[in-house]
């Protein structure tokens, strides 16, 4: 997803929820965040290069495609913006290396979408960004997995846009063009994408990069065939999964807040965003390169207040100027301490499924949350006694 | 028609298209195997036909570069034929199958390869190994492609009863 929903319409689904003005605003600078913060930036503000949650393209230019070059990436991107679903997904006729990439194909609804969810409630409102990032980029890049792989994330020519026609919709084939600094043009079915590359781990198959940006725009529906799905063709709606999407936040972070006593799977507040429906709805339906506008207006409708630009360098100073021992106090502290815990959650579970393509994870808790957890499972042992 | 059946039908115009671009290149390979072979070999053949007058060598050296040229263009333009033919019908840019005929030429024609790789193995090298190989990958190639239209063809024919 981009700009418009990662950040104006985080915002306003955090209002949705109850957050004030100045919470909102917190939430959705993070969720935003997570798209810029790389190891260029952390290294000129010198914070821990663990907690990058994106990889810049001069910085993927660089990475190494070996073992240990594709566990960072793939810690990187599955963690935040390809959350897989299924790890322990099952496939017939595979082989283990194939089906360690098959299982982190990323879609909604999953497991770790739960942990994530639980994993920011109680925290700052920094984690609750980082998770709203993660929730929604679920529904976007959805089919598509965060580690380089070929056999996965491969598209093929056919790739067919179903545009809004006079009396019905029609199927227009897409033209696919490898000029990155160009923007899409959607009027005439002109996209961008990654160029092919044979090599299963070439970066280039990272992601949803040989789908363009059409996972990102939100008026998108398009049918393709995705490496994985024995060329059954799949039907991408974009406007119904955004939808989804937003009202999922809205559930989200209710529960984060105290709402909702469980957070579960496949619920969504539309009672909450009801009375907004239509609004809404013609947002994410505009054929547009970028949303923001209108996310803002209905943002500053909403709230009555001014919604500032995202400013990536907003926190910086006051990070770099604070002391060693009270940078975990500040909005960035938080932030990266939010992210790293959500890379260890997702690394470690990877981990935990046998899955070696994001590396190792070491689950450490606090003393009093480890006692928690042997109490219950002592109790538990005694219950079936 | 069903998902699966459509499924079906686009693996058999994917083998279609990937076995065209796989004689396509062989014929390209081959092409350039013949020039190679025959520009390295060209001093040895200069030397068997010593014995007869310089202007008939120069000739008969003519003669054999021609003979190259043409042999190399023949197997250029079956192989050309029927592998862009195979890749633009796997693609859907095609319907006439009149390549067909030139991939079952090929089938034959590789065939004979093969029984002649077959019966000269006891004075074979590892170029002729590497031959054989050669022509029984192109060989595959061909049935798959036959296979695919053949396959795909029944597919439809069955789903639409």
């Amino acid at each position: 997803m981009q700009e418009d929903f990662h950040y104006y319409a985080t915002y306003c689904a955090a209002y949705f929820a109850g957050y004030t003005h100045k919470e909102s605003m917190d939430i959705c600078y993070s969720a935003q965040f997570v798209d810029q913060c790389s190891r260029t930036f952390l290294s000129k503000i010198k914070a821990p290069s663990i907690a990058a949650t994106t990889q810049l393209q001069l910085e993927m230019m660089d990475t190494r495609t070996d073992i240990i070059g594709l566990q960072d990436i793939t810690r990187i991107w599955a963690s935040f913006h390809f959350l897989p679903y299924d790890l322990y997904a099952n496939k017939k006729g595979c082989s283990r290396r194939y089906l360690a990439k098959y299982r982190l194909i990323c879609k909604p609804n999953g497991d770790l979408l739960v942990k994530t969810v639980k994993l920011a409630k109680g925290k700052s409102l920094q984690a609750v960004g980082i998770a709203m990032h993660v929730l929604a980029d679920t529904w976007a890049h959805m089919y598509f997995a965060g580690t380089p792989s070929l056999v996965i994330n491969n598209t093929t020519r056919d790739f067919i846009e179903v545009i809004p026609g006079a009396e019905k919709e029609l199927e227009r084939r897409v033209k696919f063009v490898h000029k990155n600094g160009t923007p899409d043009d959607i009027a005439n079915g002109i996209y961008t994408n990654s160029i092919f590359q044979g090599s299963e781990n070439s970066i280039m198959n990272l992601g949803h990069g040989r789908a363009g940006r059409f996972p990102d725009y939100s008026f998108a529906k398009y049918k393709y065939l995705p490496a994985w799905n024995e060329y059954m063709e799949i039907y991408k709606d974009n406007q119904s999964d955004y939808y989804k999407a937003f009202a999922q936040m809205v559930y989200a972070m209710k529960y984060i807040r105290g709402d909702i006593e469980n957070f579960e799977k496949d619920t969504y507040a539309y009672d909450v965003i009801a009375p907004y429906e239509e609004r809404i709805r013609g947002i994410i339906k505009k054929r547009q390169l970028i949303a923001s506008d209108d996310w803002k207006a209905f943002g500053e409708e909403l709230s009555g207040e001014k919604i500032e630009s995202f400013d990536v360098d907003k926190y910086r100073y006051e990070y770099a100027r604070t002391s060693t021992a009270r940078k975990n106090k500040t909005y960035l502290g938080k932030f990266f301490i939010a992210a790293i815990a959500q890379k260890g959650m997702v690394t470690h579970e990877i981990f935990e499924s046998k899955n070696m393509l994001a590396g190792f994870a070491i689950m450490l808790m606090r003393r009093d949350k480890q006692m928690e957890l042997i109490q219950r499972g002592e109790d538990e042992q005694g219950s079936k006694d | 028609m069903t998902e699966e059946t459509k499924a079906k039908i686009r693996r058999y115009n994917s083998n279609i298209a990937v076995s065209g671009r796989g004689v396509f290149a062989f014929g390209v390979w081959t092409a350039i195997k013949t020039i190679i072979s025959v520009m390295f070999n060209i001093t040895d053949i200069r030397n068997q036909l010593r014995d007869i007058p310089q202007e008939e060598i120069d000739n008969t050296i003519k003669l054999i570069y021609i003979t190259m040229f043409v042999m190399c263009l023949l197997v250029l333009l079956i192989h050309g034929y029927v592998g862009i033919s195979a890749v633009r019908y796997g693609r859907g840019r095609r319907k006439s199958k009149k390549f067909r005929i030139g991939a079952v030429i090929l089938v034959f024609i590789t065939i004979s390869f093969i029984i002649s790789d077959i019966t000269s193995a006891p004075k074979a090298g590892y170029v002729q190994v590497a031959e054989f190989v050669a022509d029984c990958t192109l060989l595959f190639m061909l049935i798959d492609m036959l296979y695919s239209m053949s396959m795909a063809r029944l597919t439809v024919k069955r789903e639409q009863g």
